[in-house]
């Protein structure tokens, strides 16, 4: 009865119980910690995603799942079995993010989480890399006559359930003495689909949410988007404690990314690369050295990497330019942005 | 049941001793259940102790740091956890409320139509509760807040009743009744007033029949209502009427959408379920009781009064009991419409503080407070009932 | 009121006295304008049904998009399920209503009449236009009905045989929907079970598992011989039955992994479990209502027979405790199939929120009203047959007559 493996709980309780007690007492694994040991047992990596966000994470007409987050999962299952579609992705809403990682759920969470102290803490995670550099901004409709965030007193404002920005609103206004209703949604399609049908009159959200969904409202030039930007919003993905070899694995691909942009090398020269003499990109793309080796992946884990999703600047490019998201911050230092990735020795 | 064996002369040997085996078999349960609990809870601790996060109670007291839409109690984003959940329970308690009175109304009017003689409303009824009985009632709660309030006008152009009522997409916008400081003195002596009007007619015109003194009463009271408004350099009772404002109406009283669509939707459920409770009810009195009733010559409306009632209350009593606890269980679905009751705000807790154990064991402890509260008061009132009865 | 009440026994099973020949006119009269009271009523209800009749009517006839129906019916029935691999739901469907008619053959009554409806219903479906694939699928499920119910109609012995034929049925259709068949046919993942299929299967295994666990719950809490269980069970039926299902199910999705120690168990599983918990004391309450039935000298009579306790509660207690009990047994399993809505809270994709997924799609923007009529007629066409089977059992039990 092979449905058994897929129904891979109909183990029976006791079952289940007994062998929970028997893993206990194994031994820890020498170099792969257990969730990097049961990715690769398992054939695939579990990526909790949003499916609403277009540009970070949604369906495309053919029901697959595409957008910029995304393409982080895929890089880390590029880096760990040289396939990026090894990759089954659950969709979390935000208010779920923190019980799907705590509970094992999902591997990883790619889901324009931002980064602070309590999550790190509280959700039990490690955070990556921030791969986009954001902040959290307004969107009103241009009926309305609103300039500044004061103009909104008295204002009903739509936010999503369980996020950063619903906890900033409430500070920003609290400091600000600004009187307001937040009416808060599971999701951005919710959120978003009743702002549009006027039960608010903002809406919240990290900026380069709201510049994406504005061009998908059905008349984009009724709605302006506050200059004013009230938080810092480092997104980025995270693991669950307890496994630091993958939480190297996945920011050590995140890095690679950078570097690969920071090189030049993209998904269509990095054939051409290989043949660099230059002992930093050799080490890189792992002609020279052991850098796979030390993370417990293939030596060319970095070519399959940019050969699935190229580079960092390629993935924004593919992604959130189209829709109109400027790079700002997230330009490589060399460029007079803030992404910098650590040295590959 | 042991009765058998002790009579008996021949003793069974003891793996066959009834009692034996009794104790024998609980005993090994008792040891199974532990054994399971045990291992769960090793689980859990070892868990834990993976992701480096700790059991407690402390995290209560930290500040919540999220708005909330709407609530009885004032609330602030800088005060407590502890005190988010105050608010999503009383607003809980709020709905449940507003839903049981609205629910058993609408439950009465559905089941005694049910049981008119007149065709119409019988079908008509019987359709209604069909049609709400057999869907689920988180379609019902949907339904009437994507379906129906979401669409209706925006805020700018409320649908207005008398000027007084604003329906609008974000909700309902009653007047409320604003009372100032005068408020007391004035029914002090209004009912002061009243009290010695009845008491001076009663010494000095004590042919007056009870309606005529009745009238006197009432004409007294009426006038130094009048005079308090006028005399008073503040009216004691002043209508808060809804004001638009900028963005939204301002006074009286707000329902939110949300609240709306979760009291339409309960009230619509249950509302059939009760109509079917108060018909089954009322058939289960006995047909001899009306015929009883009749033949010592009571009118109808006595023997509705005095003989039916009664006794349909006595059998309904349980069954609504069951359908309250159920309707207050169902208000957990809030979440699905964002109306912030006990149910959504702990979902917004534990996402933002992670402490999912310490939040299910508070949602545990709070909803069978309510159950237990609405049981007990049931209860009470059953055995009013019976004593009235008997 | 009271006028209206005049007549209070209006019951459809009464057998009432022939009555005269009325003219039209006469019935109105006695129905609808009885007295002033009665002229009233009929007056509002009449606005009322005119209302709402129209309101209906205009929106049903000019307002609303259809088109949403037929385009997102797949997803509708069966979600997510990957579209290359639907033939396999379609099989099962066969499966299921051969098996069935099976049983309905051998059983006749409602069952009969049901299945004789539903692969009428699929015939005719067969010549909408819904593609050749779906539309031969429909062809062979209502043939497959037939075919079953023409082998075994009036064959009494198979009667015992179609129930225990599930024992085999539902472990193969679990196979057929999510197994390996082969390189062209891989695996499907239980997460993708999603829309009316998931309905149907969160429904039926919750009834199946739910019930017996509850006769054993009922069974543990009217013992009075074993204190240590009948104190267990009253304290889960009673701690299970005063919270919300969404606390449960929410327990199940969040708590349960921390209580696993590492173990992964498919969240569809965890959600059924919580159904499984949920039904079984609910049932349990309706069986012990059935229990507390049962005279003492019942009992009394049994054990006088030389029964043991087992044969005392399985042969004599419970049979006629059930019995009792079908009327309240419906009702909780007709609640729980309305209840499975309520998986929304750990995610997955019922039918109901495949109805949210339609009509928040950008294309469909607008379209809940026709969505959400549409998933209340089905849910409405499940619910209503299940209570009629119901009423057409009691009468043939002979419930409430004795």
């Amino acid at each position: 009865m092979n449905w058994m493996k897929h129904l891979n709980g109909l183990v029976p309780l006791a079952g289940a119980l007994a062998l929970s007690v028997g893993l206990q007492s194994l031994p820890a694994w020498a170099q792969l910690g257990p969730l990097t040991e049961r990715i690769k047992a398992r054939g695939e990596l579990i990526c909790g995603v949003n499916n609403q966000l277009p540009g970070f994470g949604n369906l495309d007409d053919k029901g697959k799942y595409v957008g910029f987050d995304i393409d982080i999962c895929r890089a880390v299952a590029a880096a760990l079995f040289g396939d990026p579609d090894k990759v089954r992705y659950v969709y979390l809403a935000a208010a779920n993010r923190q019980s799907a990682i705590q509970s094992g759920e999902v591997d990883m969470i790619s889901r324009n989480t931002t980064w602070t102290l309590t999550r790190d803490r509280e959700w039990a995670v490690t955070f990556g890399p921030t791969v986009y550099y954001d902040g959290q901004g307004f969107m009103v409709k241009k009926s309305l006559g609103v300039e500044k965030l004061e103009d909104l007193k008295g204002a009903t404002i739509c936010v999503i359930a369980g996020t950063t920005t619903e906890l900033n609103l409430a500070d920003t206004f609290r400091a600000r003495g600004i009187p307001f209703t937040p009416v808060t949604f599971d999701g951005d399609d919710s959120s978003f689909n009743a702002y549009e049908e006027g039960r608010c009159d903002a809406i919240t959200s990290d900026q380069s949410a709201l510049i994406s969904r504005r061009a998908s409202l059905a008349s984009p030039d009724d709605h302006v988007i506050l200059p004013e930007i009230i938080s810092k919003e480092p997104l980025g993905p995270l693991v669950p404690h307890g496994d630091e070899s993958f939480s190297d694995i996945m920011n050590w691909t995140v890095y690679a990314l950078f570097y690969a942009e920071e090189k030049g090398i993209t998904s269509a020269n990095v054939e051409e690369f290989l043949k660099s003499e230059d002992p930093d990109i050799r080490r890189f793309l792992g002609q020279e050295g052991n850098l796979g080796e030390l993370l417990g992946l293939k030596p060319d884990w970095v070519v399959n990497v940019i050969k699935a999703v190229g580079n960092y600047g390629e993935i924004f490019d593919r992604h959130l330019t189209p829709l109109g998201v400027p790079r700002g911050l997230n330009q490589p230092y060399t460029k007079g942005g803030i992404q910098y990735a650590p040295p590959f020795r | 049941m042991t009765s058998l064996s002790d009579q008996s002369h021949l003793r069974p040997p003891w793996w066959r001793n009834e009692r034996i085996l009794k104790v024998l078999l609980q005993v090994a349960f008792v040891v199974a259940v532990l054994l399971v609990f045990g291992i769960l809870a090793q689980n859990l601790l070892a868990s834990m102790r993976r992701l480096g996060i700790s059991l407690g109670f402390r995290f209560l007291g930290n500040s919540a740091n999220f708005g909330i839409t709407e609530g009885l109690i004032p609330y602030d984003p800088s005060e407590s956890y502890l005190k988010a959940l105050v608010v999503g329970a009383v607003n809980t308690l709020w709905l449940s409320a507003v839903s049981i009175v609205l629910a058993t109304v609408m439950g009465f009017v559905l089941g005694i139509a049910r049981l008119s003689s007149n065709w119409l409303a019988r079908q008509l009824a019987t359709v209604i509760t069909e049609i709400f009985r057999n869907v689920p009632v988180l379609l019902i709660v949907i339904f009437w807040y994507q379906g129906v309030i979401l669409t209706l006008p925006g805020v700018r152009n409320s649908l207005s009743i008398g000027g007084l009522i604003f329906i609008n997409q974000r909700g309902v916008n009653l007047p409320s009744l604003d009372l100032s400081g005068w408020f007391i003195p004035a029914l002090a002596i209004v009912i002061g007033a009243g009290w010695g009007i009845r008491k001076l007619l009663l010494a000095r015109r004590p042919e007056l029949g009870s309606l005529q003194r009745n009238l006197w009463i009432s004409a007294g009271v009426a006038l130094l209502t009048v005079a308090c408004w006028v005399l008073f350099p503040e009216p004691p009772v002043r209508l808060d009427i809804p004001v638009l404002e900028r963005f939204n109406f301002r006074g009286g009283i707000q329902l939110s959408a949300e609240f709306t669509a979760m009291m339409l939707g309960l009230v619509t459920y249950t509302g059939c379920y009760i109509a079917e409770v108060v018909r089954g009810s009322f058939l289960a009195v006995p047909r001899g009781q009306w015929e009883a009733a009749r033949a010592i010559g009571l009118s109808e409306l006595q023997t509705f009064r005095l003989v039916i009632v009664p006794q349909a209350l006595r059998i309904m009593i349980p069954s609504l009991n069951t359908q309250y606890l159920t309707l207050i269980k169902n208000s957990s679905l809030a979440i699905a419409v964002g109306f912030s009751d006990l149910f959504n705000i702990s979902s917004t807790i534990i996402n933002q503080s992670g402490r999912s154990v310490e939040m299910f064991a508070i949602l545990m402890a709070t909803y069978l407070t309510f159950n237990l509260v609405v049981s007990y008061g049931m209860n009470w009132l059953n055995a009013r009932v019976k004593l009235v009865e008997r | 009121m009271p006028s209206s009440l005049s007549s209070p026994l209006v019951e459809e099973e009464k057998v009432l006295p022939p009555t005269e020949k009325q003219s039209p006119l006469a019935w109105v009269r006695r129905n609808l304008f009885d007295s002033w009271l009665s002229t009233l009523l009929t007056l509002v209800s009449a606005l009322v049904l005119a209302w709402a009749v129209s309101l209906f009517w205009n929106w049903a006839f000019t307002q609303a998009r259809w088109e949403v129906i037929p385009a997102n019916l797949k997803i509708f029935a069966s979600g997510t399920y990957p579209g290359s691999q639907l033939w396999r739901v379609w099989a099962v469907l066969g499966i299921v209503l051969a098996t069935l008619g099976v049983a309905g053959g051998a059983w006749g009554g409602v069952l009969l009449h049901y299945l004789i409806l539903l692969g009428a219903a699929m015939g005719l479906a067969a010549f909408l236009p819904l593609g050749t694939q779906s539309q031969g699928w429909l062809a062979a499920c209502s043939g497959a009905t037939f075919a079953a119910i023409a082998l075994s109609r009036g064959r009494e012995s198979w009667r015992l045989a179609s129930i225990w034929v599930w024992a085999l049925i539902l472990p193969l259709c679990l196979e057929l929907l999510l197994g390996d068949l082969g390189p062209n046919w891989p695996a499907v993942r239980a997460e993708q079970l999603s829309g009316l299929l998931l309905t149907l299967i969160l429904a039926a295994a919750a009834m199946i598992i739910g019930f017996p666990i509850g006769v054993l719950l009922a069974l543990g809490r009217a013992n009075r011989a074993l204190p240590v269980i009948r104190i267990f069970c009253t304290l889960v039926i009673e701690l299970v039955r005063g919270v919300p299902l969404t606390t449960i199910l929410f327990a199940a999705w969040l708590l349960v992994p921390f209580f696993l120690g590492g173990i992964s168990v498919n969240l569809i599983i965890r959600a059924e479990v919580a159904f499984i918990l949920f039904t079984a004391v609910y049932v349990a309450e309706d069986v012990r209502g059935g229990l507390q039935s049962i005279p003492l000298g019942q009992l009394e009579a049994a054990r006088a027979l030389g029964l043991n306790p087992f044969q005392v509660t399985a042969l004599v207690i419970l049979p006629q405790a059930l019995r009792a009990a079908v009327p309240a047994l419906v009702n909780e399993f007709l609640t729980l199939f309305k209840d499975t809505s309520l998986v929304f809270i750990v995610g997955l994709i019922d039918l109901l929120q495949a109805g949210r997924v339609v009509f928040t799609n950008p294309n469909w923007l607008g379209t809940q009203r026709e969505v959400l009529f549409f998933i209340g007629v089905v849910y409405f066409i499940c619910c209503f047959a299940m209570a009629y089977a119901a009423k057409q059992v009691e009468k043939a039990l002979g419930l409430g007559k004795r």
